[in-house]
């Protein structure tokens, strides 16, 4: 340890304040924004919406937007395009991923050829969309699914992995007569399970965040939308198309902007649970990738 | 099959490379694997680029894309002479270079100064608090900001308002949008931003502080003359690649934070292609706005990674 002067206990006091106060501001808006959906109107009113602690306490933003049918609906959207979406990527990023590693098979620096291409060369939203009416993918529940079926980077990511498995396990393996689809099943995908793992928390995650794919090549009926673009869809709303939709339930509509809060609060809460269990498997992920593989 | 006894002895076993058939066949059921692979290639990343021919043609929906008839570049010449195309290539520029001569320094301030925390828990606590918001999406982020910014009832106008200040209209006035944009960009990704520089800061060889400090410098100048220059590879290489990527602006934060009011200023190529090709049906004219965005794109990004790989021996492939 080193034996702090005076200067360097002062500089240790201020650093503490800075990071405090950094920590501080990330955190304020989250904080801000559930107190908000969650106490009495008036209490809203009343502070203008800076509440730290609140006094009162209202589930009615909740109950509002939960009674309109086609949240569960939205909810149920993201739930099935994961359960869809995460395997199917994964089976083909893990294909490209083992591919990429085999420096002597024919064809391997051609495809890495491609692939950079195909990373930075993007045909842009214009001509996805074209496409996407021609092929019958607009408007139907698949085109949550299948554009995201592989991420170069992410496949770069898991290659990065795989390469640190010994060589010499595929070799003996493949003296004892093992084929390339053997030694990929049994022995490199078995060893690569926390590698996979984290893969799949990223396209897990940009799964549940895409809400551009909802609002950009689906017809805008609120239900068949997944929570994120519902969510944006709402944000848009003003305080008439509100109101129009408490008329539906007979409810008495409260406040746009605490329903936007609680809309908010149930679109985010999923990722917030999730995080503290991730967060470092995504650290330890773009650390592989940005080593030089 | 392949469950019989391991020979770990690493690297023992030397196989000379072999022939090319040999090669094809061995890898055989690698490409049968691969099929699907380069079927999704086709369909989702090539397929959209034969729609780029739109951008050459004059749209017809009653004909198709095949069938439209070609129109000798017009759009193209019209790009610098349409007054909306220079508006959002200006403001694209200006808000992308604003964003990383701000966001680069910001983000290697607070990696050196959490690298200088001693207190494990503190610090780690710090770091999760600050990934976090990189994880949640620009629709719930923009909305946090559209509710807390207002004029109306946003928790920052009401603190201005307690402190006798008069309301500000932070999206709605061209005169704040920009620099809103720049400061809510910065809150979202500091942390995660930092993460690299962090990284790198913990490869630093100890023995340097040691020596260092024997010498009589204090913890603020072992930061400036040690840290720092050790850093300056990474910052090279993200200013790099971060100059490469001028023609993005954001998109997604963009989208969910701007309104008509500040199109002047916060109206940017991507915000501008949606707007126009996908809520007016201007098809033909916006591929070839996007086409522009995305060959200059690609340009700079090979051009930024044969820069970085020259200069600070790092390349992304």
């Amino acid at each position: 340890m080193y034996k702090e002067s005076i200067g360097g206990r002062i500089f240790v006091i201020l650093n503490t304040i800075f990071i405090t106060l950094v920590i501080a501001v990330t955190i304020l808006p989250f904080i801000l924004v559930v107190n908000g959906s969650i106490v009495s109107e008036t209490e809203f009113f009343r502070t203008g919406g800076v509440i730290l602690i609140p006094s009162s306490f209202s589930l009615d933003n909740y109950r509002f937007i939960f009674n309109e049918g086609s949240v569960l609906s939205s909810f149920l959207v993201s739930v099935k395009r994961l359960v869809i979406g995460v395997p199917f990527a994964m089976l083909l990023t893990i294909i490209l991923a083992y591919a990429m590693t085999k420096k002597d098979m024919p064809g391997h620096g051609a495809l890495m050829v491609f692939l950079i291409f195909m990373m930075y060369f993007d045909g842009g939203m214009v001509p996805r969309l074209v496409l996407y009416k021609d092929i019958g993918l607009y408007n139907s529940f698949w085109v949550y699914v299948l554009p995201m079926g592989i991420s170069v980077f992410n496949a770069l990511l898991l290659r990065n992995f795989i390469q640190t498995i010994p060589e010499s396990l595929s070799e003996s393996a493949r003296l004892d007569g093992a084929s390339e689809s053997t030694i990929l099943f049994r022995i490199i995908l078995p060893l690569s399970k926390p590698g996979i793992a984290t893969i799949a928390l990223f396209v897990a995650v940009s799964h549940w965040n895409d809400w551009f794919t909802g609002i950009a090549y689906m017809k805008q009926v609120m239900g068949a939308l997944p929570m994120q673009s519902y969510l944006r869809k709402m944000m848009t709303l003003g305080q008439l198309d509100l109101m129009a939709m408490g008329n539906m339930q007979n409810m008495i509509t409260p406040p746009p902007e605490t329903l936007k809060m609680a809309s908010i609060v149930a679109t985010t809460v999923p990722i917030v649970i999730v995080y503290p269990f991730i967060q470092k498997y995504f650290v330890k992920g773009i650390l592989i990738g940005s080593v030089k593989g | 099959m392949a469950k019989k006894e391991i020979n770990g002895e690493g690297g023992a076993i030397q196989v000379p490379t072999r022939g090319l058939r040999f090669r094809f066949k061995r890898y055989l059921p690698i490409y049968l694997l691969m099929i699907p692979v380069m079927l999704w290639f086709i369909i989702f990343q090539i397929a959209p680029i034969y729609g780029l021919q739109l951008a050459f043609k004059d749209y017809n929906v009653m004909k198709g894309v095949w069938d439209s008839p070609w129109n000798n570049f017009a759009h193209f010449k019209q790009l610098f002479s349409n007054y909306y195309f220079s508006r959002v290539l200006v403001n694209t520029i200006k808000i992308s270079f604003l964003r990383l001569i701000t966001s680069v320094p910001m983000a290697v301030i607070f990696a050196l100064l959490l690298n200088e925390v001693r207190n494990v828990a503190f610090k780690r606590v710090a770091q999760t608090i600050s990934y976090l918001p990189y994880f949640i999406s620009w629709v719930v982020a923009g909305g946090i900001f559209n509710l807390m910014l207002s004029p109306q009832y946003g928790a920052i106008n009401a603190i201005i308002s307690f402190f006798g200040g008069e309301p500000i209209y932070f999206l709605g006035d061209p005169k704040h949008f920009v620099g809103t944009v720049i400061v809510t960009g910065i809150w979202k990704t500091l942390g995660w931003d930092s993460i690299i520089y962090i990284a790198a800061l913990s490869s630093i060889d100890q023995e340097l502080y040691e020596a260092a400090h024997i010498d009589g410098a204090n913890r603020f100048q072992r930061m400036i003359y040690i840290s720092l220059p050790s850093l300056m590879p990474t910052i090279v290489m993200l200013l790099t690649l971060g100059l490469a990527g001028i023609l993005s602006g954001g998109f997604d934060q963009i989208y969910n934070m701007y309104n008509p009011r500040v199109y002047s200023v916060g109206d940017i190529i991507d915000t501008y292609v949606y707007r126009q090709g996908f809520e007016m049906g201007d098809y033909a004219f916006n591929t070839a706005v996007g086409l522009f965005k995305s060959v200059v794109s690609f340009i700079l990004i090979m051009s930024a990674n044969a820069f970085s790989r020259r200069v600070v021996k790092y390349s992304m492939w």
